[in-house]
C-alpha cells in the first residue's frame, strides 16, 4: 500500500498527477470495496454454493445438486408462504402507492399549517416495525380497539358485531364471501380461499406505516413539476382534475414506479411483523418465505437446513426479479414522451 | 435540494394572479383542513391509545368494552420497566466487542481530523520513513487488540485473528490517505499515536458503562441499542461520504463499473445474503456482538448515491483553488467539501442511525443472549415473558417509539430531503 505511488504506470496511467488521483480513488473507496467484495459478492457467491449443498453449519457440506430447489418447490409451507405472499403484494403495493399518492396531493395543496402536517402524517414511518406491530396486537386483541371500534360503528347503523380474534383468524376471505352466499370453499383449496383475516390484518397494518413514507417521495416529485406546464394547461382551459389526470400523474411516472418497485421488493421480504405478531400462524396462513428462511437457518424446527433455507432465498429473488422486470414493462411504457 | 424546500409549483389550490380567495375556494380550503385533520388523527390515534394504554392497570388494559382513559393512572408501570431483570449477567465478550467498536472508530474520526494542517510540511521525517512509522503503529495497534480480547476474555483465535486484521486494515486506511496527502509527518504520527490512545481509553470506558448497564435489562438494551445506532451511523457518514467523493469527484480506472455494480446491488433483496452471511459472521466467531452489527454495514450503497448525488452539485472552482494551493485530495474531502455537505450529512446520519435504531431481522439474527439485545428484540421477547401484561410491553414500545420520534419532531426536514434524493434526481 505504501509504496505503490512511485511505481511507473500503474494501472498504465502515465501521468504523475493521474496517477496519485487514482489511486487516492481507491483509497477513498477501499471500505466500500473490502465490505462489498466480503460481505455482498463473496457472500452471495457462497449462497449458490450453499444452496447446492446439504449444510447444517457444524458439519462440511455435502453435495445435493438441485434437491434442496426441488425440495422447496414440493415443500406444502413454502408454496403456501408464496401464496400468501402473492397475495399480500397484490393488495398492499397498489393500495399503498394510491394512498401514498392521494396523501401527497393534499399535502401539496397550499394552505396554512402544510408543513406540520406533512411532519404529522411521516411520524408513523420513523418507529420501528416492532413497535407499530405491539401496538397494533394490542388493538387487534379480542377484547382490543379494533373489535370495540367496529361495533360502535355497526350498532351506530342498527347491526351488531361480534368481537373476532384478527389474529387467529385463518378463515380466507373468499371463503367468508363464499359462507354468507351460503356455499363453501374447502380449505384444502389454498390459493382460492383467498388471504386470512389475520393476514389481511397484517396488511391493514402495513399500509398504515408504508404509506407515510411513499408519501414523502411523491410530494418531492410533485414539488418538481414545473408550475408552467399548470399554467399552459389551464390557459387552455383544463379543469383542475384533468390537470391532475393529464399532467400529474404522468409527470409522476418515474416515481411511480420507484415506488412500486421498492415497495415490491420490500413486500415479498415482510418479517418482523410475522414473527413478532403471528409466527406464521394461524394454519400457516401469514406464513411467509423469509419467516421460513430464518427458521429454517436457526434450525427452529430440527437441525439448520442452510441449503434449503439458501435455495429459497434464490427462488424468492427471482420472482422479485420477474416482478420488477414486469412492472418497469408495464409503467416504464410512455415516459420516454417527457423525458 | 433547493427545490423541495423553497419550491412554489402547486398543482391545485391557487390560481395565478392572487385576488382574495373565492367562496369556493374557501369552501375547498374547508374540505381540505378537514381531510388533512381527519387523516392526521386516524393515523396518531394507535400511538395515542397505546400511550394511554401504558398507564392502565393489569386488569384493565385488557378489558372489554375498552376505555381510552385509564380509570387509574398506574405511573409505576414505566418504572417497573426500568427494574426487571430478564436474567443473563453482562458477558465479558459482549462488552468488550461494544467498547473495542466504539474505540476503533472514536480513533479513526479523530486521526483524520487532527493529523492536517494548512502549513507547509517540513521535511524532518521523509515520507517514507512516516509510512513506515504509521504502518507499524497500525501492527501495533492490531497486536494490542489481539492481547486485549485475549486478556478480557479467553477470545478464540479466529475472534483475535479476524478483529486484530480489521483494526490494523482501518488503521492502516487512515494512514494510507494521510500518507497520499504529504503531511508533516511529525504531526501525523503523534496525532496517530494520541487518537490510538484515545480509541483505547474510549475502549475501556464503553467497555466499563456496559457493564455497569447490567445484563438483560431494559436499561442495558437501551445503552447498545443507542451505542450500535450511533456508531453505525458515524461510521457510515465517514465511509460513505469518502467514498461519495471519490464517485463525484475523481477520476480513476472502473469508475463507471464500480457505481453501475453498486446501483444495481441496491436491487438485491437482501433475503438472498441472510443465510450466507449468517453463516460467515458464526464461522468468524462474531455472533452475539457488536462486530457482526458494525463491520458487515461499513457502507451502504443507499448512502452513497444520495451523497454521491449531492456532492455532483458542488461547484468544482471551490476546489480547484484549493489545488492550486497544493491541498491534497484528502484536504479538499476534509476541508472543502465536508463543510458544504453537511446537511446532507445530516441527512444520511440520521437515516441510519433510525434504520438501525429500527432494525429487527439482522440483531435477532446475531444477537442471542439478553446481555446483547438491542430494544426490538428484547421487546419481541415481552409478549413471552409477560403473557397478559399488556401494559409493561406497551411501556417498552413507547420508550422505544419515543427516540425515532423525537429526532424526527426535530429534524424532520432532513428525513424529507432524503427522502427527495433517493433515486429520483
Amino acid at each position: 500500500m505504501a509504496t505503490t505511488p512511485t511505481r511507473p504506470g500503474f494501472l498504465g496511467l502515465k501521468d504523475r498527477r493521474a496517477r496519485s488521483e487514482a489511486l487516492n480513488a481507491y483509497l477513498f473507496i477501499g471500505p466500500y470495496l473490502l465490505v462489498t467484495l466480503v460481505f455482498t459478492i463473496g457472500v452471495i457467491i457462497y449462497a449458490i454454493y450453499i444452496s447446492f449443498n446439504k449444510f447444517d453449519l457444524f458439519t462440511t457440506p455435502t453435495w445435493a445438486g438441485f434437491d434442496n430447489y426441488s425440495r422447496a418447490f414440493n415443500n406444502p409451507t413454502f408454496i403456501k408462504s408464496l401464496a400468501n405472499i402473492f397475495w399480500y403484494v397484490l393488495i398492499v403495493v397498489p393500495t399503498q402507492t394510491f394512498i401514498a399518492l392521494l396523501l401527497a396531493a393534499l399535502l401539496n395543496v397550499k394552505v396554512r399549517g402544510s408543513r406540520i402536517f406533512r411532519t404529522l402524517f411521516y411520524a408513523p414511518s420513523v418507529t420501528s416495525a416492532v413497535v407499530i406491530s405491539l401496538i397494533f396486537w394490542w388493538l387487534f386483541l379480542k377484547p382490543g380497539f379494533l373489535n370495540y371500534f367496529l361495533d360502535q360503528a355497526f350498532s351506530a347503523f342498527g347491526g351488531t358485531w361480534q368481537p373476532i380474534e384478527w389474529l387467529n383468524y385463518p378463515k380466507g376471505l373468499f371463503q367468508l364471501i363464499a359462507n354468507a352466499l351460503g356455499s363453501d370453499i374447502p380449505s384444502s383449496l389454498y390459493l382460492l380461499r383467498g388471504p386470512s383475516v389475520t393476514w389481511l390484518a397484517i396488511m391493514f397494518q402495513n399500509i398504515f406505516t408504508t404509506a407515510p413514507t411513499f408519501m414523502i417521495l411523491f410530494l418531492a416529485a410533485l414539488q418538481d413539476i414545473p408550475l408552467s406546464l399548470y399554467e399552459a394547461a389551464s390557459i387552455d382551459g383544463a379543469t383542475k382534475r384533468q390537470q391532475f389526470w393529464r399532467i400529474t400523474v404522468p409527470m409522476l411516472r418515474p416515481s411511480i414506479l420507484l415506488v412500486v418497485v421498492l415497495g415490491t421488493i420490500g413486500s415479498f421480504q415482510i418479517f418482523d411483523q410475522v414473527k413478532i405478531m403471528t409466527a406464521g400462524g394461524p394454519l400457516d396462513t401469514t406464513m411467509v418465505p423469509v419467516y421460513l428462511i430464518y427458521t429454517e437457518a436457526l434450525g427452529v424446527n430440527g437441525p439448520p437446513r442452510m441449503g434449503f433455507a439458501a435455495a429459497m432465498a434464490f427462488i424468492l429473488a427471482l420472482i422479485i426479479f420477474v416482478f420488477t422486470l414486469i412492472q418497469r414493462r408495464f409503467i416504464e411504457r410512455g415516459t420516454e414522451l417527457y423525458y | 435540494m433547493a427545490t423541495t424546500s423553497t419550491a412554489v409549483p402547486r398543482w391545485a389550490g391557487h390560481s395565478i394572479a392572487s385576488r382574495g380567495p373565492s367562496p369556493r375556494q374557501r369552501f375547498r380550503r374547508l374540505i381540505v383542513y378537514a381531510l388533512l385533520i381527519a387523516i392526521g388523527l386516524a393515523l396518531f390515534t394507535p400511538f395515542i391509545l397505546a400511550f394511554l394504554g401504558s398507564f392502565k392497570s393489569d386488569a384493565e388494559i385488557v378489558a372489554y368494552p375498552p376505555r381510552m382513559l385509564p380509570a387509574q393512572w398506574q405511573t409505576e408501570n414505566w418504572a417497573r420497566l426500568f427494574t426487571t431483570d430478564f436474567g443473563g449477567l453482562p458477558r465479558p465478550e459482549g462488552t468488550t466487542s461494544l467498547g473495542l467498536m466504539t474505540g476503533l472508530f472514536t480513533f479513526f474520526l479523530t486521526f483524520l481530523l487532527t493529523s492536517l494542517n494548512y502549513t507547509k510540511p517540513r521535511r524532518e521525517i521523509s515520507q517514507r520513513a512516516g509510512l513506515a512509522l504509521g504502518s507499524a503503529l497500525a501492527v501495533l495497534a492490531g497486536l494490542a487488540t489481539g492481547f486485549y480480547l485475549k486478556t478480557s476474555f479467553e477470545a478464540s483465535g479466529v475472534i483475535m485473528v479476524t478483529v486484530s486484521l480489521a483494526v490494523t486494515i482501518i488503521t492502516l486506511l487512515a494512514v494510507g490517505i494521510i500518507g497520499l496527502s504529504r503531511p508533516n509527518w511529525e504531526r501525523a504520527i503523534l496525532a496517530l499515536a494520541a487518537s490510538l490512545l484515545l480509541g483505547a481509553a474510549v475502549t475501556l470506558i464503553f467497555q466499563q458503562a456496559a457493564l455497569w448497564a447490567g445484563g438483560g435489562r431494559f436499561i442495558r438494551w437501551l445503552f447498545n441499542t443507542a451505542l450500535l445506532s450511533v456508531i453505525r451511523a458515524v461510521v457510515i457518514v465517514i465511509f460513505c461520504s469518502m467514498a461519495a467523493f471519490a464517485f463525484a469527484r475523481m477520476r480513476f480506472p472502473g469508475k463507471s463499473l464500480i457505481f453501475n455494480f453498486m446501483l444495481a446491488s441496491m436491487m438485491i433483496p437482501s433475503a438472498v445474503t441472510l443465510v450466507p452471511a449468517f453463516v460467515l459472521i458464526a464461522k468468524l466467531g462474531w455472533v452475539n456482538s457488536a462486530y457482526s452489527l458494525i463491520i458487515p454495514v461499513l457502507v451502504n450503497a443507499f448512502s452513497i448515491f444520495t451523497l454521491t448525488q449531492f456532492l455532483k452539485t458542488i461547484p468544482k472552482e471551490l476546489e480547484e483553488a484549493a489545488f492550486v494551493d497544493g491541498a491534497s485530495f484528502f484536504q479538499i474531502y476534509k476541508d472543502v467539501v465536508l463543510p458544504l455537505a453537511r446537511p446532507v450529512l445530516l441527512t444520511v446520519f440520521i437515516l441510519q442511525f433510525q434504520g438501525m435504531w429500527n432494525d429487527f431481522l439482522t440483531p435477532l439474527l446475531y444477537l442471542n443472549t439478553p446481555d446483547m439485545w438491542v430494544l426490538n428484540v428484547g421487546l419481541s421477547t415481552f409478549q413471552q415473558e409477560y403473557k397478559a401484561q399488556w401494559n409493561i410491553t406497551l411501556v417498552g414500545a413507547m420508550v422505544n417509539a419515543l427516540v425515532p420520534l423525537t429526532i424526527f419532531f426535530f429534524f424532520s426536514k432532513y428525513y424529507i430531503e432524503g427522502a427527495s434524493y433517493s433515486g429520483l434526481k
